[in-house]
């Protein structure tokens, strides 16, 4: 007997299909590795900036000690040129035949007679 | 086109490329090659710079520590012709401002033909500020250290001076160059666009010069140089010496020389002034010298002090017939008497007795002809006879101080020897250079304690009591000699007028202290040393023994009190 069946003549049943498994696809795979690149190179860029920098900070530290070394170099002249002239004006003032000819003009500063000198001539101790 | 022709081509421009690139590589290999040191040099040239540093010119103090050379700064006045624009105007305004010949400067900033002028080297700092503030186009300033001898003529023919190039030309400046003027330093500075230094690439620094300090006492050397211009305006010498020596050091106290002149401006100075006369020249010395003949005779034990000779007023000695300086009748003498009363027939007799090799022997002792060794440049030995060129008449007047030339500083270093119990000690006029410790000075006997012990009791006698009476100074025992000699004549022989007077004395004569003696050529009005000289000591060393540690005590009281007293 013929029965209704909607069945279709059976067919081997298919296989279950197995589900494609789902494979990472590159692009989204391949992202993280191209920002891991951008990042290390950002950090180059900025090592080497700041390297930069630091180079051109240190360049201009040093032109700015060199500059404020010359600067010094000629105030140590001007001081040395004047404790000089300081020095010179002293040895002229400080001759004693010079004094001596001051002390005789302005307060009349005799020179004392040999002949009229007296030495004490201290006793030596009692022992 | 076949392919022959190609090939051709191809082949052609491959040798022009070829050509090109051997030519390139040739011209590569010449410039860094060949060429690259005087390109580099040119190169390094344009960027960096090589600068001396000069080093500071040590200092000259005395011994109490005044200077007496100093470098002080001074500004260097140079100008650029090619950059003047109004050398009329601008020489004018120089001129005004430096004190200098305006046609001279307006000569210089003219000649277009340097690129360089010095307008003033080494000029005053303060009108060269004055200057540079008016900013003239094609001038420019720099710095300098210049000489200055702050205490002018004191000890000038001794100091000598440095020239504009800060190196010593004359006296102690020159012979001491080396340790006053040290060592220039180097930098090789690396210069921007503008010239502005921005690194100081090799650097060497400089080492300053050492500074100097002399036996010289400021005082006592300005004291002697006073009395020795007063001298020679008294006598109307042509010149005067004097030389303080301490005995005991051979440590010079004063060199003196009149006429003197201020270092400052040695340039317009006549040379002749400029000499150090008790170093470099030489004179005959006279009766001073007869020290010299009565220490060898007393010496070889010849005579004694008291030995007693007769003289005649005149002797005959070969060809020649010398005579005592004042006539008077045959007389008997003592030794002692020989040399207080100069007799030259008396000195002439004790160097018969003494002979003549042994008393060239006895002046070599004594340092006559020989260098003292005295760290001054240009010292003279003196002009002694060696014995094979003695004649006959030798021993009649070399020992009486004719016939031989001697150094003041020979004369004085002999004396210094008797009054230091026999023993020389070389005269030296540095006490040390930088922080170095002194040297001791060479030192070595030429008489026995005795003998020296003698003569300086005869040279007491001469001033108590003989030609020297006018170089007493109260309250002191003072012993020495007088000695007067003719100069030589251009002509031949002895002049009549013209003659050296001298003296040399030892103060305190119980414990000396110094050593002085005075020298004046060609006095007029008189000739004796102990008229024209001893006075010159006397005032020397009464000042002296005043200043000298506060004092030196007599050691003569009486006659102290006796002047004190003769004193209304």
């Amino acid at each position: 007997m013929a029965s209704w069946s909607d069945a279709a003549p059976s067919l081997p049943s298919p296989q279950p299909r197995s589900r494609p498994r789902s494979r990472p696809r590159p692009a989204p795979r391949r992202r993280p590795q191209a920002r891991r690149g951008v990042a290390g190179g950002v950090v180059w860029i900025a090592i080497v900036a700041v390297l930069l920098a630091g180079v051109v900070a240190l360049n201009v530290a040093v032109l700015r000690l060199n500059v404020q070394l010359d600067k010094l170099d000629t105030q140590r002249a001007h001081l040395r040129a004047e404790k000089q002239a300081l020095a010179s004006q002293l040895a002229m003032t400080a001759a004693s035949p010079r004094i001596q000819l001051q002390a005789q003009k302005q307060f009349g500063l005799v020179p004392a007679n040999p002949a009229e000198t007296t030495y004490v001539r201290l006793r030596p101790r009692s022992r | 086109m076949s392919a022959k022709a190609s090939n051709r081509r191809i082949r052609l421009l491959l040798g022009v490329f070829v050509l090109a690139f051997g030519l390139t590589f040739l011209r590569a290999a010449w410039l860094q090659g060949v060429r690259a040191a005087s390109f580099g040099r040119l190169a390094s040239s344009q960027h960096s710079e090589d600068v001396v540093i000069p080093a500071a010119r040590g200092t000259i103090y005395d011994r109490t520590g005044l200077q007496l050379a100093i470098g002080e700064q001074a500004q260097t006045v140079y100008a650029d012709p090619r950059q003047v624009t109004d050398p009329k105007t601008e020489s004018t305004t120089i001129a005004q401002a430096l004190k200098l010949d305006p046609n001279q400067v307006y000569q210089e900033l003219t000649d277009r033909t340097h690129g360089f002028v010095y307008v003033k080297r080494k000029a005053d700092p303060a009108q060269a500020a004055k200057l540079e503030k008016r900013g003239l186009p094609g001038l420019g300033f720099y710095a300098e250290e210049r000489r200055f001898y702050p205490q002018f003529s004191l000890a000038s023919q001794l100091i000598g001076y440095a020239g504009v190039d800060n190196h010593g030309l004359a006296g102690l400046e020159l012979s001491l160059d080396k340790q006053l003027a040290g060592r220039p330093g180097r930098e090789r500075i690396v210069k921007d666009a503008s010239g502005q230094a921005i690194d100081t690439v090799v650097s060497q620094p400089e080492r300053d010069g050492s500074d100097v300090y002399l036996t010289l006492d400021h005082t006592i050397q300005a004291n002697a140089q006073t009395v020795l211009r007063d001298t020679v305006a008294k006598w109307h010498a042509k010149s005067a010496t004097a030389i303080v020596l301490d005995p005991a050091t051979g440590a010079v106290r004063a060199m003196a020389t009149a006429p003197g002149f201020d270092a400052n401006s040695y340039p317009q100075v006549w040379r002749v002034l400029q000499r150090n006369r008790a170093v470099t020249d030489t004179y005959e010395p006279g009766s001073t010298f007869k020290l010299v003949t009565v220490a060898g005779a007393l010496s070889e034990r010849l005579v004694s002090p008291s030995t007693t000779f007769t003289l005649p007023y005149y002797i005959h000695v070969a060809d020649r017939t010398i005579h005592d300086a004042e006539p008077r009748g045959t007389e008997t003498m003592s030794v002692s008497q020989i040399l207080s009363r100069s007799s030259n027939v008396g000195a002439i007799t004790l160097a018969e007795k003494l002979s003549q090799h042994r008393l060239v022997q006895w002046i070599s002792r004594f340092g006559f002809g020989h260098l003292t060794g005295i760290d001054f440049p240009g010292e003279s030995p003196g002009i002694v006879l060696p014995e094979d060129k003695w004649s006959g008449s030798s021993i009649g007047n070399i020992p009486i101080g004719q016939g031989i030339a001697v150094t003041p500083i020979q004369m004085a270093s002999a004396y210094a020897a008797i009054a230091n119990r026999g023993v020389w000690v070389r005269p030296h006029l540095v006490e040390r250079i930088g922080a170095s410790a002194s040297t001791r000075p060479t030192r070595r006997r030429i008489v026995s304690p005795w003998v020296a012990s003698e003569l300086m009791a005869m040279l007491k006698n001469v001033v108590a009591e003989g030609t020297g009476t006018l170089a007493a100074v109260p309250g002191y025992q003072v012993a020495g000699k007088t000695g007067t000699a003719a100069k030589p004549d251009p002509q031949g022989g002895y002049s009549d007028t013209r003659y050296v007077a001298s003296f040399v004395g030892v103060v305190p004569a119980s414990r000396p202290r110094l050593v002085i003696l005075v020298s004046v050529d060609e006095p007029r009005g008189a000739i004796w040393g102990g008229v024209v000289a001893a006075p010159a000591f006397a005032e020397i060393a009464k000042f002296d023994l005043q200043y000298l540690d506060g004092g030196v005590p007599p050691d003569a009281p009486t006659t102290a009190t006796a002047s004190a007293t003769a004193t209304p």
